[in-house]
């Protein structure tokens, strides 16, 4: 854990400068009357004192501590793929409609990261984008884009 | 007979179709997310908080708060018949009750399981009722800088006991102050950090955040994790679901006391439901004349953790609508999809929505019962969706956070938020950081802010009017030993080990 931790405590010690800064941007105000900028600012010294604390301690920790490898085999992998999945689901939801983008979201699933047999790969996926559009649509009134950009 | 009154006015409220399918929607999904093990009531209830925008905000509290005690009850089953904590509070339960369930008692076991419940719900129903208008009362003294220390102790606490390091979670709970600070500032009406985004003008969207951080990183683990399907479920057939008198004999006593000490353990910032349980336990343990029996099927390690964990539950709800403090994150949530329709809990809550508070005090009675039919005829149901299968049941979860997130504002970039948090979340699982800390912050830190501005303003710019006042002063004060002893003692450790290793080392080269 030491090893992630040095890194994790870096990329906060970023971020605190980042917010840092921004604040300095902002109406600080004075005592009597903080402006926007007041309390965003005081936080981000904060986050940067405890974020070199942690740094501190982790440097302090004897090295064995680190050993421990966080990701183990190839499995993260998936996580990955599923997480790139849904961002470009979000993403072109809009542009391609629903039943698409949802049939295609569904094959990357039972495809990649939950194998199961081609006809629940392929059918399944028709069937879930389907009902589930009718269900979100008809059942509970959410307004779904059916053909995206296509419809102009 | 004010109470009774008040109470009955809740009644009226509650009986409404509205409220009443509400409140059943609520117990049964929370009862199906405590008996699926991999998605907790946080989860559950950040994935359905998009659907609740729409219905009057007394309906939706109902329907939330439904899922979390519903969850409770619904937890107990997987222990008992597959070993299998749905949720951490029924870890305990595992211990006895799934050796009952070995033993051919797995019916007295999940029935003194519900009976359990359902007593310790209605018991925390009542100390509710009795205690909120004194405690409103008390609150309505309270003025901006007395809200200060009191959300500050509310924070300090919860962070102190959310487990892990203590350290990670106060640099959470900071992370979460400054999420809390996006988008428009509520007294001068300046935009802090929206960099042009129209969705972040409003702030982080909450529901996008909480599903990313609890939904979408819960599934991501266990994609990681293989998406293992539940292990082998109790196969004998159930009968005799109601306790005998012998067992409602050993029963009575814990009961009563999980009860009592979930409730008044649940309404502190910080324990929720799993310490109270863990106590539970230990004391009836102690208190057992043969406390051999315990671990190898004792009924009394059943009654008394599941009565406690109900109790605590539901006693986290007193701070919430007395005093506007949320006892942990899923409260926190409840707090903020009341924001979301307008409403403030705390002490004006009472006055200005008598509807909203005595219509959900009513709502848990009439829940209480509804999760006591639920519970015990549909058992059997509960066992098959145990076996439900995962890799197709993480794919309608994700689609559902998706469209939920998306149905928000019909706008993508809440979805992207949302997905966004759910890599946040997965990272912070996988580098032991916790999420309740981060949740607490970003929805105390703006009401922190203000508060703090007010008080500063009212003093003109002196920092003594935090300690110039009893009542802030004791809270900062306690504040500040809850930081600083954990911290003191760590270093002292250190020190000692240090002056150990110099020690012995010295003796070596003599």
């Amino acid at each position: 854990m030491k090893r992630w931790d040095i890194k994790s405590a870096v990329a906060l010690l970023v971020l605190s400068a980042l917010v840092f800064l921004e604040s300095l941007q902002l109406d600080l105000g004075r005592l009597r009357n903080p402006g926007p900028g007041f309390f965003p600012l005081y936080l981000s010294l904060l986050l940067g004192g405890l974020s070199l604390l942690l740094l501190l301690k982790a440097l302090l920790q004897r090295n064995g501590d680190g050993v421990k490898p966080l990701w183990v085999g190839k499995r993260w992998i998936k996580v990955v793929l599923c997480a790139a999945g849904l961002f470009s689901y979000s993403a072109v939801l809009d542009l391609i409609g629903y039943p698409i983008a949802t049939t295609l979201l569904m094959v990357l699933f039972f495809r990649f990261i939950a194998p199961q047999k081609w006809y629940v790969v392929y059918c399944g996926s028709v069937i879930i984008a389907v009902v589930s559009y009718v269900v979100f649509k008809s059942w509970l009134g959410i307004q779904l884009p059916f053909f995206g950009v296509l419809s102009f | 007979m004010d109470l009774l009154h008040n109470l009955f006015y809740g009644f009226t409220v509650c009986f409404e179709p509205l409220n009443l399918l509400a409140c059943f929607i609520g117990v049964l999904s929370g009862t199906l997310v405590g008996v699926l093990p991999g998605i907790g009531p946080a989860a559950t209830i950040s994935i359905l908080l998009p659907i609740t925008f729409k219905m009057p905000a007394a309906t939706s509290l109902i329907m939330l708060s439904g899922i979390y005690y519903g969850a409770m009850y619904g937890g107990s089953t997987t222990s008992i018949l597959v070993n299998i904590p749905g949720e951490a509070a029924s870890v305990v339960t595992c211990l006895d009750g799934y050796q009952m369930a070995r033993q051919g008692k797995a019916g007295p076991a999940l029935g003194i399981a519900a009976f359990g419940s359902f007593i310790a719900g209605t018991f925390a129903v009542l100390m509710i009722m009795l205690l909120a208008p004194p405690l409103t009362k008390l609150a309505l003294e309270f003025g901006p800088p007395e809200y200060v220390g009191l959300l500050v102790l509310a924070m300090t606490m919860v962070t102190y006991l959310s487990g892990g390091s203590f350290l990670k979670s106060l640099i959470m709970a900071v992370l979460g102050f400054i999420l809390g600070t996006i988008g428009i500032d509520r007294i001068r009406g300046v935009y802090r950090f929206t960099y042009g985004i129209t969705t972040l003008t409003d702030g982080v969207p909450l529901p996008a955040m909480v599903m990313g951080l609890f939904g979408i990183s819960e599934v991501f683990v266990n994609i990681e994790e293989g998406l293992i399907s539940q292990g082998e479920v109790y196969q004998a057939k159930l009968k005799g679901l109601l306790p005998s008198l012998t067992d409602w004999k050993n029963s009575a006593l814990p009961i009563a006391r999980g009860s009592i000490l979930g409730f008044f353990l649940g309404t502190l910032p910080g324990i929720g439901a799993i310490i109270p349980t863990f106590i539970s336990y230990s004391i009836e343990k102690k208190l057992s004349k043969n406390p051999e029996r315990f671990g190898r099927g004792a009924i009394e390690g059943v009654a008394g953790p599941e009565s406690a964990n109900n109790s605590a539950a539901m006693g986290g709800l007193l701070p919430l609508l007395t005093l506007g403090v949320p006892a942990n994150a899923i409260m926190a949530m409840l707090l903020g999809g009341l924001l979301i329709h307008g409403v403030q809990t705390g002490p004006l809550l009472l006055k200005q929505h008598p509807d909203i508070f005595w219509g959900f005090i009513a709502s848990m009675y009439i829940g209480n019962g509804m999760l006591l039919i639920l519970n015990l005829p549909l058992i059997g149901i509960w066992v098959k969706i145990l076996k439900a299968p995962y890799p197709i049941l993480f794919a309608l979860i994700l689609l559902f956070c998706l469209v939920g997130a998306y149905s928000m504002n019909s706008n993508y970039v809440d979805a992207l938020i949302m997905v966004f948090f759910g890599v946040v979340g997965y990272l912070m699982k996988k580098l032991e950081f916790e999420g309740p800390p981060l949740v607490l912050g970003f929805i105390l830190g703006p009401l922190i802010e203000e508060s703090l501005r007010q008080s500063l303003l009212r003093s003109g710019g002196s920092f003594a009017i935090f300690v110039h006042r009893p009542i802030t002063g004791t809270f900062l004060l306690l504040s500040c030993i809850i930081i600083v002893l954990p911290l003191g003692l760590s270093l002292f450790n250190f020190g000692r080990k240090k002056l150990d290793m110099l020690n012995s080392r010295k003796a070596k080269t003599k």
